[in-house]
């Protein structure tokens, strides 16, 4: 009986760690919501758990006609966190350690897939966080903003 | 010797299972005896998630290309009642989320309000109750004559039901959801574009060539998980059309543009023949149908 309290009390503990983590993604796009404005936030969690010296790639297609914004957000455990654009043809377009920001507003001269890595320096310390790309378009002439309500 | 399995066999699952918010073409395990630049490079090679064009930004180029609205077009609301599996619920689900922002766009007041409570019926039967329930629904209420504001309150409730199934352990309905919602849009581009040939969203139609590919491999990370088979078989007959359009490609130009907001990327343009046109929309009208039924 004890034997079965403890392995329920671990599988509960499991649950709890796995939503904890997906929880915290989604709050930390929600707290950074507010910095894609004027851009529309295109409503899809794009995010990851990461360890140190981690790297995800996210892969998306930006339109001509539109005009893009893609921020940066992190578990400021991770510390400093960027992020670097690839075209399809894999040249960097953009690196966020080049201007020290955690946001990039740009337009594409054709449609096409866009590669975002988003890298975790490498620390001598075993932690692990949310980072998330939030992604926001507006059109070029987009009629008085946008006013989250 | 059996308490010590339990307990190592539970680690195990908590240390795998760390990260679940990533899709499953995440390897499980990573060799930690590597230096730290190859494990850099193990860890960026399998980590690969997948964007895809909303909804939102869909409908976005369709008014921009001169598209119009036509009702007839959409998925018609007394179909709700007939989606009773969690998978067509969930593809419908998307189906109308783009129904909605495509009559929010085109500032159809009453449509947008159908089909709002058609989202919100099938986000309540798939147990995301915040997306589109009550509270959001007096926001789209107060919201009706305010477009930009409106579809910021429908990109949040979409976020929240994406968050929902990733938090809830059910990433394969997020897919379906994405699916449904692309399917969708196609299936009106491809309408629209066959009723004006207009140059401008046929051409949009074939930009979907993009994008075939990361709806594709968004759905195959989910390996088999139930309901996926099938939509992924639909999904590579699109592609074998899409793959047919000849790309022209110039060369990668620097960011030109003010420093603010450059211009990117490769430059290319992709071809679509009539036939090509009229051999997609067909394909894509029949997956739709089979969704929408």
């Amino acid at each position: 009986m004890n034997t079965v309290k403890k392995t329920v009390s671990l599988l509960f503990l499991l649950s709890i760690i796995t939503l904890t983590a997906s929880a915290q993604c989604k709050g930390l796009v929600k707290k950074n919501m507010a910095r894609l404005a004027p851009f529309t936030h295109n409503g899809q969690l794009n995010s990851a758990s990461l360890p140190e010296g981690g790297v995800v790639d996210f892969k998306l297609t930006c339109y001509t006609g539109l005009t893009y914004r893609l921020a940066l957000a992190a578990d400021p455990v991770l510390g400093k966190v960027s992020f670097r654009v690839l075209d399809e043809d894999n040249n960097e377009v953009y690196n966020s350690n080049d201007d020290n920001t955690t946001s990039w507003d740009f337009n594409v001269g054709s449609s096409q897939e866009l590669t975002v890595e988003i890298s975790v320096p490498l620390t001598d310390k075993s932690i692990r966080g949310c980072v998330a790309l939030l992604v926001g378009f507006k059109q070029p002439k987009s009629v008085g903003g946008l006013r989250p309500m | 010797m059996v308490n010590k399995s339990i307990v190592i066999l539970i680690i195990a699952v908590i240390l795998t299972s760390c990260g679940s918010d990533t899709n499953k073409n995440e390897a499980a395990a990573i060799d930690t005896t590597s230096s730290s630049a190859n494990s850099k490079e193990l860890m960026k090679a399998q980590q690969i998630l997948y964007t895809l064009p909303s909804p939102v930004e869909a409908a976005a180029l369709m008014k921009l290309s001169g598209a119009t609205f036509d009702l007839s077009t959409l998925n018609p609301t007394a179909n709700v009642s007939k989606y009773t599996s969690n998978e067509s619920k969930s593809l419908n689900l998307g189906v109308y989320g783009t129904d909605l922002v495509y009559a929010n766009i085109f500032e159809q007041t009453q449509e947008s309000a159908d089909y709002f409570k058609c989202a919100n019926t099938l986000a309540t039967a798939l147990g995301i109750n915040n997306a589109f329930g009550e509270n959001t629904f007096q926001r789209v209420k107060a919201n009706m004559q305010n477009r930009d504001s409106l579809m910021a309150i429908i990109a949040e409730a979409s976020l929240e039901a994406d968050a929902y199934f990733k938090e809830n352990e059910r990433p394969a309905a997020s897919a379906l959801v994405a699916v449904g919602g692309w399917i969708e849009g196609l299936y009106i581009a491809t309408t629209i574009a066959n009723k004006t040939k207009n140059g401008e969203i046929i051409q949009r139609v074939a930009e979907q060539k993009n994008s075939i590919n990361n709806l594709i491999g968004l759905v195959e990370s989910f390996g088999s998980e139930k309901g996926l088979s099938p939509v992924l078989g639909d999904l590579k007959e699109i592609k074998l059309l899409f793959d047919a359009l000849e790309v022209k490609k110039g060369t990668t130009s620097k960011p030109v543009g003010n420093d603010r907001t450059p211009t990117i990327g490769v430059s290319k343009h992709i071809e679509m023949t009539p036939e090509q046109l009229k051999a997609i929309s067909e394909k894509v009208g029949s997956i739709r149908n089979k969704i929408i039924k």
